[in-house]
């Protein structure tokens, strides 16, 4: 039974032996802890078998990395704790922690057998100090180069209005040797007026053969600053995280402290939050597709999709009082009712914009120059978007079922139907489908939402926040899936964890850019633009 | 080709309209800047209490709207109990001087 386990579905299981019974015995009996709440289980063990522990459970049964991050807890118990969370099969979380010394502030990686923790454990060693031992790449990744070293800002003793001298250091890049081989440095400022990030590109005459990109030159410390926020007001915090995906880190960021409050809200705030979600899809997606066209330049179809766009943030203004979308959820349930006349309004304009999407469909279907720019273009092979997960169209777009709205049903997802739209090819063509086809199921939602739309309530009180407990939720942003963590405090958050789905998928641009079958530098652009991932979403 | 521009011109009319001469007609929803009605506000603080930025400063005979701060999210809106705070459909804010920004009602 040990040896083949994977794709099992555990639903079947009851719940108490959900895991912790499939174990080995040497496994089982030296866990400290375990619990079970709701579809949660979450087991403390030892430091010396995380490591043993984490390559059973990858090598034996269907996870995916959620998140895995650290909290000072040295306040109240005189210890570090990590956190790995991981979704599994059937709705179910898992979430493994540990204890961590200190004085010997380490831990064994766990690079090796989980790949998708690479980022992760160098955003805990830059944060809390803590060190991944035999991490395959131990440098710097979150933290500006002229960060003094040996300054941890998620710890505790560390206060957030804090300013640090600039201590100049270097950052070495991944150098590719050979002759003909030469670096072409881009960023951090950009032509655009958009976000700053450092490409930093190997290659031999036209074709990349290595890509590197650095960030965190905006980073904000959003987490540090929530920990200071009262809950009511995170969520005006959680919208800017970032920009075009703020409802989704809001609604996230809601359903975080609803959970560990255990407060179920209305249904009719359900059902007006998957509406609101959705039209954030709608008009990030509309921009997406419209990018896509105009890097292959064909200007009518972009300026098409781009008109889609301004005209869904327009009807955002009208619904919410702001193109895009903020102030429009609170911890507990929704500020505002639609009106009577909205859900004309609403469907008006979908019906409109379906139109509009089916002539530009009609267009680039068959369009040579746009096919032939786009296929084969930044392929990301299924594997490597297994392996290292990634989140949301991109791996959609590598033949992946994988979506929160079915696999971990909010809001009202549940009761919609809807199709989750994958594609095999894992190039730009098969994203910029993907997205196509996302825009028409999210016009599905929102009718199916409008019509079973239920009256009641729109706001539940919270009641007491309870201290020293975890909640979290995950919620689909256009993007893919966004993830709120909170550890509860006095009336704000102890410790709160955010991972937007651009910090998993920039990791796919370096690997789309030097590609499975080999990409040009003017490929670059078009490969960028399928993904189009947020650098303040990753630069919390 | 000029000619044929003129007559499209006549036959549709005028369909965009210089910005500033001709203002844009705001949606209901609009939330622009913070407008106090004097007569209803008993100066309780509620309003600044809610704010998450800090933009409302209330005195005992004056509230102050930093409209510098004010990220227009209508949390003074909900939390005053006597609806003398309103985000107004105001959105033209922008100034030479920051201090103009501060708005004393």
């Amino acid at each position: 039974m040990t040896t083949d386990m994977k794709g099992m579905d555990l639903q079947g299981l009851p719940r108490t032996k959900e895991l912790v019974d499939l174990l080995p015995a040497d496994l089982k009996n030296s866990i400290k802890t375990s619990s079970v709440v709701k579809n949660v289980t979450t087991i403390n063990v030892p430091l010396d078998i995380f490591y043993d522990i984490i390559a059973w459970i990858q090598n034996n049964l269907t996870v995916d990395l959620i998140s895995f991050h650290a909290s000072d807890e040295r306040e109240a118990s005189k210890i570090f704790k990590l956190h790995l969370v991981l979704s599994m099969i059937g709705n179910r979380y898992l979430t493994i922690t540990t204890d961590v010394n200190p004085a010997k502030p380490s831990y064994k990686s766990i690079t090796p057998v989980i790949y998708a923790a690479y980022w992760y454990e160098r955003e805990i060693k830059d944060f809390f100090g803590i060190i991944a031992e035999g991490h395959p790449d131990p440098r710097p990744l979150v933290l500006w180069d002229n960060w003094p070293e040996n300054t941890f800002p998620l710890r505790k003793d560390f206060a957030w209005n804090t300013k640090v001298p600039p201590t100049p250091a270097n950052f070495t890049f991944r150098h590719v040797d050979g002759d003909g081989v030469f670096e072409v440095s881009v960023g951090p400022v950009h032509a655009g007026i958009i976000e700053p990030g450092h490409f930093r590109f190997s290659v031999a005459g036209e074709p990349i053969i290595n890509l590197e990109i650095r960030l965190g030159y905006v980073h904000k410390g959003i987490e540090k600053l929530s920990e200071q926020t009262p809950y009511e007001n995170g969520v005006y915090l959680a919208e800017r995280v970032s920009g075009d995906n703020g409802l989704a880190h809001a609604v996230a960021y809601c359903q975080a402290v609803e959970n560990l409050a255990g407060v179920e809200i209305p249904a009719r705030a359900r059902y007006i939050r998957t509406v609101l979600l959705e039209f954030e899809r709608l008009y990030n997606l509309f921009r997406d597709v419209a990018g896509i066209t105009l890097v292959t330049a064909f200007n009518t179809g972009a300026m098409l999709a781009y008109s889609g766009q301004e005209e869904l943030m327009q009807l955002n203004d009208v619904l919410t009082g702001s193109r895009f979308l903020r102030g429009s959820v609170c911890v507990g349930g929704v500020r505002q009712d639609l009106r009577a006349d909205d859900g004309k309004k609403i469907n008006e304009k979908i019906d409109k914009l379906a139109k509009d999407l089916d002539t530009l469909v009609g267009m680039v279907t068959r369009m040579p120059s746009l096919l032939d720019r786009t296929q084969t273009t930044g392929v990301l092979t299924k594997k490597i978007a297994k392996d290292l997960d990634f989140v949301g169209p991109v791996v959609r777009a590598c033949g992946i079922d994988r979506d929160v709205r079915r696999d971990h049903p909010y809001a009202a997802y549940g009761d919609v139907k809807f199709d989750v739209v994958t594609r095999e090819a894992g190039d730009v063509h098969a994203r910029y489908l993907v997205k196509i086809g996302e825009i028409y199921q999210a016009m599905k939602i929102i009718k199916q939402a409008l019509e079973n739309m239920p009256a009641g309530p729109l706001v539940v009180p919270l009641g007491k926040v309870p201290e020293g407990k975890v909640g979290f939720s995950l919620v689909e942003a256009p993007r893919g899936e966004v993830m709120h963590w909170i550890l509860g405090g006095k009336g704000k958050p102890y410790r709160h964890k955010i991972r937007d789905p651009s910090f998993n998928n920039w990791v796919a641009i370096e690997q789309a850019a030097i590609g499975y079958l080999g990409n040009i530098v003017p490929d670059f652009p078009l490969i960028n633009k399928s993904m189009n991932l947020s650098y303040s979403g990753n630069d919390l | 080709m000029m000619f044929k521009i003129l007559k499209l011109r006549h036959q549709r009319g005028i369909i965009t309209t210089k910005y500033p001469a001709v203002p844009i007609t705001q949606a209901d929803r609009c939330k622009g800047l913070p407008v106090v009605i004097p007569a209803q506000c008993t100066h309780c603080g509620d309003c600044a209490k809610a704010c998450p930025v800090n933009a409302i400063t209330v005195k005992t005979d004056a509230v102050i709207v930093d409209a510098g701060l004010c990220i227009f999210c209508a949390a003074c809106d909900r939390a005053c109990s006597y609806a003398a705070m309103k985000l107004s459909h105001e959105i033209e804010l922008a100034t030479k001087v920051r201090d103009h920004l501060k708005v004393k009602y």
